[in-house]
């Protein structure tokens, strides 16, 4: 064996060691071509690893950027953005937020939700018999689906907390949120199909339970 | 007049792209609006346009009748009815077959009262996704006064689309008898020859990005056999799409003499408002729509998306880890069925690889330059 195929074989060992490392911590970030793009997306996934940040949603956003075709700028920008929001979401949920509510809020945060809205229905949720706790995701995620039709974020952080409180399901509630949609696509304004669709939900709501009467349930 | 002419060649493009929807589609139109109108010669003149038409489209087929009236004050008017059909024999066929037929009666300023019937045909074979080619003929006959002027057409082109822009090319020869309105045009033969001829060229374009559409088309002249002509013209469209019922049209532009449908050369420029009453209409511009089905757990999310019968369809999103997943052609709507577990997810589909876009009834953001549409399953 000559010194240059040795050179060649050491190559191609390091480069399956490294492309074995990478898809054994996160298979799914070969499919970026971009070696520069993929360790970037691998920096910010271990950053988020170690702090224990949720990973899947950037990981997820990264594949995004790759399929729209985004360059690496625009992608990292988008990372840091996401990153951020992450930590804040975190921050404002409580530690004991699942990854999906902290994935879920740091979504509400890019697309608009308030930090105010975020933590009024991490609070809601709190005040809820523990027998009726459970996670806030959907109802974080369709917030966000409301701001993002239009809806200001403050009239519908408000409505969602009040359905929240009342005891709302989250199939209400994506029901709630696909009502609003079909009114809009009729023309009516996104505020006034929240208005109109959120008191008809409230209306088949039972009146708000105490934490003293879910005690007495058997 | 020229708005008779005007909307036969709308019709063409119109019936051709319609036949290439997919899903059944039924519309009614009804157009209003103001012409600006001038023959080689005479002084420009103001008109009134008034259009309707209906129109059904599934994926094999797509029919269309409709009629226009131009009436101008000094009594220039025209009155046409027009009716065609696109057919394929299956959906994922490379052949389309369009056929049509017009009726119409007119009062030219310069060559007097007429009636005019015509009809063509015309064959479009794919050789792939993107390129094809066509041929076709038409036949006039127009009556005007005690004289009869038969007319024909043989045509041969090729077309090709880039995502939304298609283009096509068409070589034609056109015979006629109509002397007085080719006169009228500045087409004239050598004294003793009973026909005159032609032959055209012509280029057009079409594109259309979101809420606005775009046709430009030119046409070059030459005579033939005895006949002297040399003329160019230029000609184009733009319909506005304000809402799913409303649009703005407008069009400016010169064309040359179409002696098989009895149509003089001139120059035009309208606006017309169109109305469009259908089924409930488009669900969306982009004829796209994503449904949420619960089940026990999770829920089957389906993507419909209306594209032609030769595109590449994806639907890509959170749940594929944005893997592009072709979409399958079922009763004439591209569609895909993709089972997901509850949870958040953003979804999106593209054309051709065009740009990606939010499926109708989503919530949607713009990020990297396209749309991601956004569903929660509780």
């Amino acid at each position: 064996m000559n010194a240059r195929f040795g050179l060649t074989v050491r190559a191609v060992a390091v480069a399956c060691i490294v492309a074995g490392t990478a898809a054994a911590q996160e298979p799914r970030l070969l499919a970026i071509r971009d070696d520069a793009t993929r360790e970037l997306v691998r920096t910010f996934v271990e950053a988020a690893r170690g702090r224990g940040t949720p990973t899947e949603p950037l990981i997820s956003k990264a594949l995004q950027g790759v399929a729209f075709k985004a360059d690496a700028k625009r992608i990292e920008q988008a990372l840091v953005r996401l990153d951020k929001h992450l930590r804040r979401s975190r921050e404002l949920l409580g530690a004991q937020a699942t990854t999906d509510e902290v994935a879920a809020g740091a979504e509400a945060l890019g697309n608009g939700v308030p930090d105010g809205a975020l933590r009024d229905l991490r609070r809601t949720a709190d005040r809820r018999p523990a027998a009726l706790r459970r996670p806030i995701t959907v109802e974080i995620g369709v917030l966000t689906e409301l701001v993002a039709k239009g809806v200001s974020p403050g009239k519908a952080g408000e409505m969602v907390r009040q359905l929240m409180a009342r005891g709302a399901t989250g199939t209400q509630l994506t029901e709630l949120n696909a009502a609003v949609q079909q009114d809009v696509a009729l023309g009516v304004s996104p505020a006034a199909a929240l208005e109109l669709r959120g008191k008809g939900v409230m209306s088949l709501l039972p009146p708000p339970i105490s934490a003293a009467a879910a005690q007495r349930v058997p | 007049m020229l708005t008779a002419a005007l909307s036969l060649a709308a019709l063409s493009f119109f019936v051709s792209s319609s036949a290439a929807a997919q899903g059944e589609q039924v519309e009614s139109r009804l157009e209003i609006g103001a012409a600006q109108i001038q023959q080689p010669g005479r002084e420009a003149r103001s008109a009134l346009v008034l259009g309707g038409l209906r129109h059904h489209a599934d994926s094999a087929m797509a029919a269309y009748i409709g009629g226009t009236i131009t009436w101008a004050r000094d009594s220039v008017a025209a009155a046409q009815a027009v009716a065609a059909v696109a057919w394929r024999p299956s959906p994922q066929s490379r052949w389309q077959l369009e056929a049509g037929g017009a009726g119409a009666a007119f009062a030219l300023s310069q060559i007097g009262s007429a009636g005019n019937v015509s009809g063509w045909s015309r064959a479009r074979y794919a050789l792939s996704r993107n390129v094809g080619v066509l041929a076709g003929a038409t036949a006039g006959y127009t009556v005007r006064g005690s004289e009869e002027s038969p007319s024909t057409a043989l045509e041969a082109g090729a077309w090709a689309t880039a995502g939304p822009l298609v283009v096509e090319l068409t070589a034609a020869r056109a015979r006629t008898r109509d002397s007085l309105l080719m006169a009228a045009s500045r087409v004239y033969g050598k004294p003793g020859i009973g026909w005159l001829d032609v032959g055209d060229v012509a280029l057009s374009a079409s594109w259309g990005v979101g809420q606005l559409a775009l046709e430009l088309a030119q046409r070059w002249r030459t005579g033939l056999a005895g006949t002297d002509a040399a003329q160019a013209a230029s000609s184009g469209a733009a319909t506005w799409t304000m809402t799913s019922r409303t649009a703005l049209v407008a069009t400016v532009g010169r064309q040359l003499a179409d002696p098989a449908r009895g149509a003089p050369d001139a120059t035009v420029a309208s606006a017309v408002f169109r109305l469009t009453f259908g089924a409930g209409g488009p669900a969306t511009p982009a004829g796209s729509e994503a449904a949420v089905t619960p089940m026990e757990r999770g829920a089957n999310l389906v993507v419909r998306i209306r594209a032609p019968i030769g595109a590449r369809v994806e639907v890509a999103g959170s749940f594929s880890n944005w893997d592009p997943v072709p979409l399958d052609l079922r009763n004439g709507v591209w569609e895909a069925r993709i089972t997901v577990a509850p949870g958040r997810y953003r979804v999106a589909y593209r054309i051709d690889g065009g740009p990606w876009r939010a499926p109708g009834g989503l919530a949607r953001l713009r990020e990297f330059g396209g749309e991601v549409g956004l569903i929660v399953i509780p």
